[in-house]
């Protein structure tokens, strides 16, 4: 590994939701700078509200999270659009926007630094053509022109992907990218996630609960039970025992 | 294993008998409305007997056949009509658009806003157009200026609430996306709302310029202006011949525009 940079500090975090639910039950770890962090839980451990509050997309309740020396916490309007420019995302339904092309899609990553000519959907030529090579170098120069509706669900992943690195991000948050794919496009996807961030160099913190996976592209991974971190290492670490704990000992609890 | 069953069959019943009782309370509810509403009205059948003949001897001996040679008189009119139901729909389409985004709560936050813009389009909806028209022909004076403010107010009620209704199911995944780029709200709005919503809109936008159409003849019978306004001159003066056209004249209108806004609108989906 490279030097030891702290790019995102998380120091017991916690949130809770209106009805009462505790997501996130004090939640600390550091991020650092180019690692591929893998986030491994069962469903409900609290992956997504996790990668959620990095960006602000959920508030927090109470903690801190900060990201290259920013606070997260209570950051509002035009400070908080700006962090996002700086924190990719890709989802677990893709949430590209179907009815537009493929380049539209992946100028969108760039609307954060136009004004009303993004409003317009009105972009430099130097951004068109940003655009078409990191298309390019995801093997979708075929799509650009098309509408996405028209792509499979890897592609559209890509796509996803592509719009996630126009931001030129300084770290990308995935958030169970490859749930919704088979697994010959969830290899795919997660490959070309994983070549170009480190091409990028780009941190990227990724929620999977599929163990494998977890282990073939992870530099480092934690565990997430409950809402609470049981697990902290690196992929050699995560063996039977850990995943025991980390899937299965809710059952004895009831 | 038995008992388990007949204790699970049991439990079946049970949650099933509070939706029987409330369909029984609904027929005696849509019963007793019938037969109030019944009485209220004074609706009576044999009345309807003895008017059919009635009815009949009109129109035969005063409405047919049609005087086809005062067509030129109604052809002003028409395109009157026609006028004011297109810019009607213009202006309601403009407020309707301002007033469906503020009344859909999940592109605004403050739910005082919402309230606001619901509220308004109620409003507007509740009042028929014709009313409208009234109160705007003692306004402004008689014409279709009049007719043309009633036409839009009374549509921007109903596109505002179909508006936001659209805007509300839109798939909320793409916008959040778009926020979490940094984009401010009226990029999220131009780029991810409204691609989702295009369908809808012109779906709704032509629908209700079909309807302004009749909106826009009906108008015209409280003296704002178009084809109604003639109809109701000719009615006055007991030429019901000419009346007849003038019926002609607004029911080929409304085929010939509703042909059009069928054929325009598929056109501009298939583009979407």
């Amino acid at each position: 590994m490279k030097q030891k940079d702290v790019l995102i500090k998380i120091s017991d975090l916690k949130k809770s939701f209106p009805g009462g639910t505790e997501a996130l039950k004090g939640v600390s770890f550091d991020v650092y700078r180019g690692e591929l962090l893998v986030i491994v839980g069962a469903s409900g451990a609290g992956k997504s509200t996790l990668l959620r509050c990095i960006n602000g997309l959920s508030a927090i309740s109470s903690g801190s999270i900060v990201v290259d020396g920013i606070e997260v916490n209570g950051l509002k309007g035009k400070k908080l659009r700006q962090l996002r420019t700086d924190v990719g995302m890709i989802f677990q339904s893709f949430n590209i926007v179907n009815r537009k092309r493929v380049i539209d899609n992946a100028l969108h990553g760039r609307l954060a630094y136009y004004g009303l000519r993004g409003v317009l959907g009105l972009y430099s030529f130097e951004d068109k053509k940003k655009a078409f090579e990191i298309l390019a170098r995801l093997d979708l120069e075929k799509q650009v022109a098309k509408r996405a509706d028209q792509l499979s669900g890897g592609q559209k992943q890509r796509v996803a992907i592509a719009r996630a690195i126009m931001q030129e991000p300084k770290v990308l948050l995935a958030d169970e990218p490859v749930a919704s794919l088979d697994p010959g496009a969830s290899s795919k996807v997660l490959g070309y996630l994983h070549k170009i961030c480190q091409e990028e160099d780009i941190t990227a913190i990724v929620s999977l609960h599929q163990i494998d996976y977890a282990r073939n592209y992870a530099d480092r991974i934690i565990g997430l039970t409950e809402g609470v971190v049981t697990f902290e290492g690196g992929p050699e670490d995560l063996d039977d025992e850990a995943i025991q704990e980390l899937y299965f000992n809710e059952e004895e609890e009831e | 294993m038995d008992r388990n069953m007949e204790n699970n069959l049991a439990q079946l019943k049970k949650s099933r008998r509070p939706g029987q009782l409330r369909l029984l309370f609904a027929i005696i509810l849509v019963i007793v409305a019938v037969i109030w509403s019944w009485a209220g009205t004074g609706f009576s059948i044999p009345a309807i007997m003895r008017g059919v003949p009635r009815i009949y001897n009109f129109i035969i001996d005063d409405l047919i056949p049609p005087r086809f040679d005062s067509w030129q008189k109604f052809l002003n009119p028409t395109l009157q009509t026609l006028y004011m139901a297109y810019v009607g729909a213009i202006f309601a389409i403009i407020l309707s658009l301002g007033l469906g985004i503020i009344s859909a709560n999940n592109l605004i936050s403050n739910r005082l806003i919402v309230y606001l813009g619901r509220g308004i389009s109620s409003f507007l909806r509740a009042v028929p157009a014709v009313a409208w028209a009234v109160i705007l022909v003692a306004a402004v004076g008689l014409g279709p200026f009049a007719g043309t403010i009633a036409i839009a107010l009374g549509g921007a009620g109903m596109l505002g609430k179909t508006y936001a209704d659209s805007l509300e199911e839109i798939d909320m995944g793409q916008v959040e996306a778009l926020k979490a780029v940094g984009a401010s709200w009226f990029q999220v709005l131009t780029q991810a709302v409204l691609p989702q919503f295009l369908p809808d809109f012109f779906t709704w936008s032509f629908y209700r310029f079909d309807l302004n159409i009749r909106s826009a003849a009906v108008v015209g019978l409280v003296g704002a202006g178009g084809l109604g306004f003639s109809l109701d001159t000719a009615i006055r003066l007991f030429q019901f011949r000419e009346a007849t056209m003038g019926i002609l004249w607004i029911f080929g209108l409304i085929l010939i525009v509703e042909f059009i806004t069928a054929k325009s609108r598929d056109k501009i989906l298939e583009g979407l």
